[in-house]
């Protein structure tokens, strides 16, 4: 009996790259770069805050567990995989993009004009004298209109 | 900047259509090209014929859709109309009884509630459009020259209209057989999706301003892990589910068996929770061949890479899933197979979040199941761009869970086979219990008149309704005027001829007949009750033996 394999290859070309040595430093099994990457970006950036404070009063291994637990719990916290498979991360910044959005209606009002977002943004700057708060007036009117039967070969 | 590119979204407004045709939308989306794809009777082919149709869908799919061209497949469910089938069958002609026997069985469609599936094909054709995008176009979309209303307004020009055109076409004459999609069809899967209404919108109905302006007010409430959707009938919740991280499995799913879009009714729990299907959109786009055989290539580089890293340090070899990858997309760059992306959304639709849940679950847990072996999940905080993303006339939003995959794969979900059996007008014998369930409609006699075949053979098993089959048929021809000689034998039809005569026609003549002498090696034998005899009647219209 014939049967046809349903291939995916969404596996084969999302492959993630392990890094497997760092400054002639081996690595092992190798880390994702990705990993990587994004250890980097966090340690540079908890280092550069504790740069900005002042000194660290205690012993000095209380100090150094300051620079070097935070960074090291985020950054496994990130990586922990989330129930769809992705690094947690990744869930944190949808979630964080989902909050600054949700108070967007879903669904335009009647008489919206779709323009582009940069002039939304500009538009204090470029209609001045409207009052903030003021609602946009608009014209109800339906919300689609019928078009003439395009697959009408003698209408065409 | 990669790490942050994959989760990319698009978070502007709800794009619906400005304008809805016979077979087209345009709007702020684009000008979208519209088919309804038939069902089809395949769940009972097979392999090899499932095979080689699948094989053929695939090759349509990837000729038709024009290369690079954005495409949505949406897989709703209506409920059959028992008003539909009694316009179908009321002619001036019908006497009192008629009419009572065919307004019984719509009210008995009404009561069943059938749902019947509709899946629409739409391909973005516009000049702006992935695939089609003039250099002037994208200067102009770049700099913001056009507003969304100038640039919907002057899409549908004559260009378009004949990539619309032609689109249509190709399609009716493909293996799909679909037709141009109906205003009414593309209104009502507007007004599905954002007000969750299944009635149909009747003919006529879309000439009217104030119907229309109605089909798209609506109140839509996101949050988290679900959409709240305000509806004239009370709140519907919606969640969105779709397929994890590397969700589907790479070479295990087969045709036939890995028919992953073919059953739908996969979360009421019998009495207890009576769901309909699940809801379906599939967005994804036509890969040029140079772009697919790029990504591949890249992916070989790296595997490569992989390996001869992994070689040089402690490792010595790289995971497995580095040769696996090797291996498959050598064997894919050689095949030259049309390959596609496309990112899949189930919608499950409840009352109450607590029921949301349960179906939620009862839906993951059927795709991970060994026969397709899927992950399926729910991306929160995304709820409200994967249902923006389900409307016509919007647009691809979420990329991230999209998948990447020959053309045969996406056809191989037979999300446009079916289980159609019957004819397309008829009498409401019975019920199609198949993967697009319906009402099973007939008229035997119709074959005579259509000069076809007039021989009809009931085959089944013992006890699989044969002679129930039979008699229900034959009832509604007898109702409905044609001659019919029943003789039963067994004695298993009782009651037939007082069923006719409900509906006003009385048997002219009855026969009855004392009880054979029973022999021991008879195949049928007669009533074995003392006292017992065989009733033969006749009519001007039927003659029926009970």
């Amino acid at each position: 009996m014939a049967a046809l394999t349903l291939y995916d290859d969404t596996r084969h070309v999302n492959l993630q790259g392990r890094q497997y040595q760092l400054f002639n430093y081996d690595l092992g099994e190798g880390i994702v770069r990705d990993h990587l990457s994004l250890g980097a970006l966090v340690a540079a950036g908890w280092a550069g805050f504790m740069w900005l404070m002042p000194p660290l009063p205690g012993p000095v291994g209380v100090v150094i567990a300051c620079w070097i637990a935070p960074p090291w719990l985020l950054i496994k916290a990130a990586l922990m995989p989330d129930r769809g498979g992705r690094p947690r991360y990744a869930l944190w910044w949808c979630r964080a993009r989902y909050l600054a959005r949700r108070h967007r209606p879903i669904v335009p009002p009647l008489g919206h004009r779709p323009v582009r977002r940069w002039l939304t943004r500009l538009e204090p700057l470029l209609r001045p004298t409207r009052h903030p708060g003021a609602a946009r007036p608009f014209t109800a009117r339906p919300e689609f209109v019928i078009l003439p039967d395009l697959t009408d070969k003698a209408a065409a | 900047m990669k790490l942050l590119q994959k989760f990319k979204r698009d978070e502007s407004p709800l794009r619906t259509p400005a304008a809805i045709g016979t077979g087209v939308t345009t709007g702020p989306g684009g000008v979208w090209a519209w088919v309804e794809i038939p069902p089809r009777s395949t769940d009972e082919e097979d392999a090899d014929t499932l095979v080689g149709l699948t094989l053929r869908a695939a090759s349509d799919l990837s000729t038709i859709i024009p290369v690079g061209a954005e495409f949505h497949a949406k897989i709703q469910w209506r409920n059959a109309s028992g008003a539909g089938y009694l316009d179908d069958q009321t002619h001036p002609d019908l006497t009192g009884g008629q009419t009572e026997y065919l307004t019984m069985g719509a009210q008995r469609i009404d009561q069943l509630a059938f749902p019947e599936r509709l899946v629409l094909l739409g391909v973005r054709v516009d000049r702006q459009a992935p695939g089609f995008e003039s250099t002037t176009a994208r200067v102009k979309r770049a700099t913001g020259a056009a507003t969304a209303k100038d640039e919907a307004a002057s899409m549908l020009d004559a260009a378009t209209t004949r990539e619309v055109r032609t689109f249509l076409e190709r399609m009716a004459g493909s293996s799909f057989r679909a037709r141009p999609a109906t205003p009414q069809q593309l209104a009502w899967s507007l007004r599905r999706d954002l007000h969750r209404i299944v009635e149909d919108i009747p003919e006529g109905a879309l000439i009217a301003g104030g119907q229309v302006a109605m089909l798209k007010a609506t109140q839509v409430r996101p949050a988290m892990d679900h959409v709240a959707i305000t509806a004239a009938g009370g709140v519907k919740y919606l969640r969105m589910v779709t397929t994890a991280e590397n969700g589907f499995p790479t070479e295990s799913l087969q045709c036939p068996g890995g028919e992953w879009l073919k059953v739908l009714d996969l979360v009421g729990n019998g009495q207890h929770d009576q769901a309909d299907p699940i809801e379906v959109s599939v967005r994804g786009r036509n890969v040029p061949a140079h772009e697919a055989g790029k990504r591949i290539t890249d992916a070989l580089t790296l595997t490569k890479e992989q390996t001869r890293s992994a070689a040089q340090g402690n490792a010595e070899t790289a995971p497995g899933e580095v040769e696996e990858a090797r291996r498959a997309l050598d064997a894919r760059k050689t095949s030259g197979d049309p390959m596609v992306e496309d990112g899949v959304t189930w919608v499950v639709e409840a009352d109450d979040l607590d029921t949301l849940d349960r179906r939620t679950s009862a839906l993951i847990d059927y795709y991970a199941g060994p026969r397709l072996g899927i992950k399926l999940w729910t991306p929160p905080g995304d709820q409200d761009l994967l249902f923006k993303q389900l409307v016509i006339g919007d647009t691809r939003r979420v990329a991230e869970f999209d998948n990447f995959r020959p053309m045969s794969t996406l056809a191989g979900a037979w999300f446009h086979g079916g289980s159609v059996v019957g004819a397309a007008a008829g009498l409401f014998l019975a019920q199609n219990i198949g993967s697009t369930p319906g009402p099973y409609l007939d008229r035997l006699s119709d074959a005579q008149k259509d000069r076809g075949a007039v021989t009809t053979l009931f085959l089944g098993t013992t006890g699989a309704g044969k002679t129930t089959a039979a008699a229900l048929a034959l009832l509604g021809e007898s109702v409905m005027g044609a001659w019919t000689l029943m003789t039963d034998f067994k004695g298993d039809m009782g009651g037939i001829c007082t069923a006719a005569e409900m509906f006003g026609h009385v048997a002219a003549a009855q026969i009855e007949s004392p009880p054979p002498r029973q022999k021991p090696s008879e195949p049928m034998p007669g009533p074995s009750t003392p006292g017992s005899k065989r009733r033969y009647s006749a009519a001007p219209h039927m003659s029926f033996s009970t």
